[in-house]
């Protein structure tokens, strides 16, 4: 068990929040928690439909949902765009 | 609709205060943010990653001088702008008026020679002298730790610039009613190179250079500052003997802003010296400080004519401030 | 009368320089303190300050300026003022003097470093004029949040926020540290002169004043007109150093410190007069948007007189125009949603009517920003006020200290900009932001940011203990300054379910 924060912005909101998350935590266990925070806070809900990614902050692809943040070398404050597929 | 709200009495800083807080108390306390982190004067990197925090942390922080609240030093005259302006409004007021009465009755004119003479190369030359104890004061406001203090050496320096005006503006009256001679020409030689004013000059470049925050107090407000200001009086003094009233007059009114910085420092002292190593760091400085100030004060007083005895007068009354200082056993 | 006219004598004090023999210049003039740019002194001697005032004539016309201020009547007229105010003017009124006071008091020992460590005499002698003008600030500022104390105890952070580490004045002790008191006494004058007053006071003081003649408060806003009069007078030291530097080989110099400062304290100012006027100031009594006031005043004359100094726009100045339609309006949202880390009570001002302005003022911002505050007011609506704060903390910027932020809703738009150094990862709002960092890392790079600790251990992991580390005790944490009861207009109470 290794907690560090990390910065995420999840679509619709204005600005990043800092995310504790541990580091066998996947890409989808941090979109998970950041869009439990998060959404009905500041952030209407996402239709039902909805697939929500990770990116690294100014990076194109997004980040495999299986991957740990270990795997994905996300390493303490890094910046991660949480942002609606399609 | 509104949420419920509650007021205060006071600061809640000045709370304790058993009696009511003046208005100074109210306006010039508690401001200062440079004195709480010893590595950390300015909220940037610290000590000594940052050159001017670390120019704090030596200078303020671990200046033989210490106390655990600096914030709570009060100036007994309890000076603030409002009332410093107003004061010094009056004071200018009465100045104008001297100046006036007396540029009417052509006074300048009728100054004799030998006194010229003096005025020449002891009095428009001191516009230097101002400007150093302007600098000086400067320093203190800038690097003193706590808000009642930077107040008061900001007003302390607005007189030395009063004065130094007024010095400028004699120095031209002067210069219209003697064309002929060095006003408002020579002056900068004289306080470079002449012998009576190079003491004062050691004394006031060696302070500016002086950089510990309790030892720039003590050298500029307790030695070099008073010292300044004795040769001053002195000159005033002896411009009686030549009729020359406007400058004992000016020269009178100038003493009172003199003391308004001996009240204020004479209180810090009081304030601090019952701390610590205090007291001792205290006197050695004056002790450190006091030869050149009496070599200033006797190379001044020395080119006053009919000098005889005037230097052991100034030194004596400066040894008699130090005295009347807390420090004194 | 026979009294010399001030021309007559004026420049007599402004010769004052002499060669030391008994100190060295390096003795004199330390590095720290001092800079004269390799200017010789002949040319420092050539500063000319274009409005001059001789010390007879201050203390009388500021004496003047104090009387009216200072009345017993107009002291009266404030009591009962203040008494009737509404929420969103008591929250203005308290951000306002908490800020300045302060930090006012604190230019003065700027002032001190000009007068002290700067080459000119001219600029000396106008620097002694600036502090006592900043101790007057301080003071009267001071002394017109005491007279609110009794009504409210929000005031007492006008005397004590200055030795809090709340996240506010930590923002705003960095940015003021950085350009007015941790450089030399040359490069300070322009940064304070040319970065805070000359661009950016009349945003504060004139537009608050005419805010505040509206509301009825006419001695604050004559206090601060007052004030302003001071700082046009000080801040013209800026103008002759900026020519002195471009006409000896030190333009690059000269615009770097312009670049640097003007930015610092952008960020400082869109925050507090960009929350003070479109969301503090009551709606019926606002005259210009934040962005309406920076396009006239600043981006336009503050502009022209950057170029007519001989100096370029600073080069992020195509940001500026897009910035101040979107940073304080994030700022604003942050502001009220993590309302407990504010000591005042802040208010939301997104009722019906107030977005209405807002998106007339800034086309989209329904769109945008109102869609996070269709969020707050629903969950308002439904009475899930503990909904309306989020759990986890803003990502702060590690230069202006603000939340990184970029634009909301429908037209999302992450934004965030990082530098990597020695093991440690900063965050900036923006590009300006990160390249002051980058100009001179070893100046800002061993300070943490609240967040930073936050997560270092330095701040406990609780809410309670980051507020208490902040200097807020339980009643010292801001609530909504109108208990929830704006969404459907300040007349219209929430209706119970």
């Amino acid at each position: 068990m290794a907690e560090f924060p990390i910065a995420c912005n999840l679509q619709g909101d204005y600005g990043f929040k800092v995310i504790v998350v541990d580091e066998d935590d996947t890409i989808a266990d941090v979109i998970q928690k950041t869009s439990d925070q998060l959404v009905g806070v500041l952030v209407a809900p996402f239709p039902p439909d909805t697939v929500l990614k990770a990116r690294i902050h100014g990076a194109e692809e997004p980040l495999d949902d299986d991957v740990t943040l270990k795997g994905a070398n996300i390493l303490q404050m890094a910046a991660l765009d949480i942002y609606a597929e399609g | 609709m509104a949420v419920n709200v509650q007021g205060m009495k006071t600061w809640s800083k000045l709370a304790k205060n058993k009696r009511r807080p003046s208005e100074y108390e109210i306006v010039t306390t508690n401001l200062q943010t440079r004195n709480r982190h010893r590595d950390q004067a300015y909220e940037l990197s610290p000590a000594p990653d940052l050159a001017m925090n670390e120019w704090y942390r030596k200078n303020v922080f671990d200046s033989p001088l210490q106390h655990e609240d600096w914030e709570e030093f009060r100036d007994p005259d309890q000076l603030i702008y409002r009332v410093y302006t107003r004061t010094q409004d009056v004071q200018e007021s009465y100045v104008d008026g001297l100046l006036d009465d007396h540029n009417e009755i052509d006074h300048d004119a009728g100054l004799k020679p030998e006194w010229l003479d003096v005025l020449e190369h002891l009095y428009t030359p001191r516009r230097y002298l101002q400007t150093a104890l302007q600098m000086g004061a400067a320093y203190l406001l800038q690097i003193v730790p706590a808000s009642t203090l930077t107040a008061a050496a900001g007003f302390q320096e607005g007189d030395e610039f009063r004065w130094l005006q007024r010095i400028a503006y004699r120095t031209r009256e002067l210069q219209t009613a003697h064309p002929e001679r060095g006003f408002a020409i020579k002056e900068r030689e004289r306080w470079e190179k002449h012998e009576a004013l190079q003491g004062l000059r050691e004394l006031m470049e060696l302070m500016l250079a002086t950089y510990d925050w309790g030892e720039a107090f003590t050298a500029l407000n307790l030695v070099a500052k008073p010292a300044a200001d004795e040769t001053m009086r002195e000159l005033g003094s002896t411009a009686r003997h030549y009729d020359d009233h406007l400058l004992a007059a000016l020269v009178d009114n100038q003493m009172r802003d003199c003391d308004r910085s001996r009240r204020w420092s004479t209180a810090l002292v009081e304030f601090c010296a019952g701390h610590g190593d205090n007291k001792s760091v205290i006197q050695g400085w004056i002790d450190k400080w006091m030869p050149l100030a009496e070599k200033a004060i006797i190379t001044y007083c020395a080119a006053l004519p009919e000098s005889e005895g005037v230097a052991d007068t100034a030194i004596e009354r400066l040894h008699a401030y130090h005295r009347s200082l807390s420090i004194s056993a | 009368m026979a009294l010399l006219k001030m021309e007559e004598w004026y420049d007599l004090a402004r010769e004052t320089n002499w060669t030391p023999s008994y100190a060295s210049e390096e003795e004199l003039y330390p590095e720290t303190m001092s800079e004269d740019f390799g200017i010789p002194l002949n040319v420092w001697e050539t500063f000319d300050e274009p409005y001059k005032v001789s010390y007879r004539d201050y203390v009388r016309a500021q004496r003047d300026k104090d009387v009216a201020a200072y009345s017993v009547k107009a002291a009266l007229a404030r009591a009962e003022f203040f008494k009737n105010a509404s929420p969103h003017w008591k929250a203005l009124l308290a951000l306002h003097f908490s800020a300045v006071c302060w930090a006012e008091f604190h230019s003065a020992s700027c002032f001190g470093r000009m007068t002290r460590f700067g080459r000119a005499p001219g600029m000396r002698n106008m620097a002694t004029f600036g502090t006592l003008d900043e101790i007057r600030h301080g003071q009267i500022q001071i002394y017109f949040a005491y007279e609110f104390l009794k009504h409210d105890a929000v005031f007492d952070w006008c005397h004590k926020s200055s030795k809090t580490e709340n996240w506010i004045i930590i923002s705003l002790r960095h940015a003021l540290d950085d350009i007015a008191h941790t450089r030399d006494g040359t490069t300070a004058g322009v940064m304070l002169n040319m970065g805070l007053e000359q661009s950016f006071t009349n945003l504060q003081f004139v537009a608050l004043s005419a805010d505040a003649a509206k509301c009825g408060d006419h001695s604050f806003a004559t206090m601060l007109q007052s004030i302003q009069t001071d700082e046009a007078r000080h801040a013209q030291i800026g103008e002759p150093l900026v020519r002195i530097l471009c006409e000896n080989g030190r333009k690059k110099e000269a615009q770097q410190m312009v670049d640097i400062s003007f930015w610092r304290m952008w960020k400082q100012f869109s925050a507090l007069s960009g929350i003070g006027m479109d969301y503090y100031t009551p709606l019926e009594h606002r005259e210009n948007s934040l962005k309406e006031f920076m396009e006239e005043w600043v981006i336009g004359q503050f502009g022209r007189t950057v170029e007519a100094m001989g100096l370029a726009l600073p080069w992020y100045w195509d940001y500026l125009k897009h910035d101040i339609a979107t940073f304080h309006h994030a700022q604003q949202i942050g502001v009220y949603v993590y309302r407990a880390t504010q000591w005042w009570r802040p208010i939301a001002s997104v009722s019906p009517a107030e977005r209405e302005w807002l998106e007339e003022k800034y086309p989209g911002w329904n769109d945008t920003f109102g869609k996070c505050w269709d969020v707050v007011t629903e969950n308002i609506r439904n009475g899930h006020y503990d909904k309306t704060v989020p759990a986890p903390p803003p990502l702060i910027c590690n230069m202006c200290h603000l939340e990184v932020s970029g634009v909301a809703g429908g037209e999302w738009q992450p934004v965030d900009y990082h530098v990597d150094l020695d093991g440690r990862r900063y965050h900036f709002c923006c590009e300006p932001c990160k390249w002051i960092f980058e100009l001179e890392p070893a100046r800002y790079k061993g300070h943490r940011s609240i967040i930073d600790r936050a997560f270092d251990g330095t701040i406990g992991p609780e809410l309670d203990d980051f507020l208490n580390y902040m200097g807020q005790s339980e009643p010292e944490r801001g609530v909504c300054g109108y208990d929830y009861q704006w969404i459907d207009g300040y007349d219209t109470p929430v209706a119970a379910e």
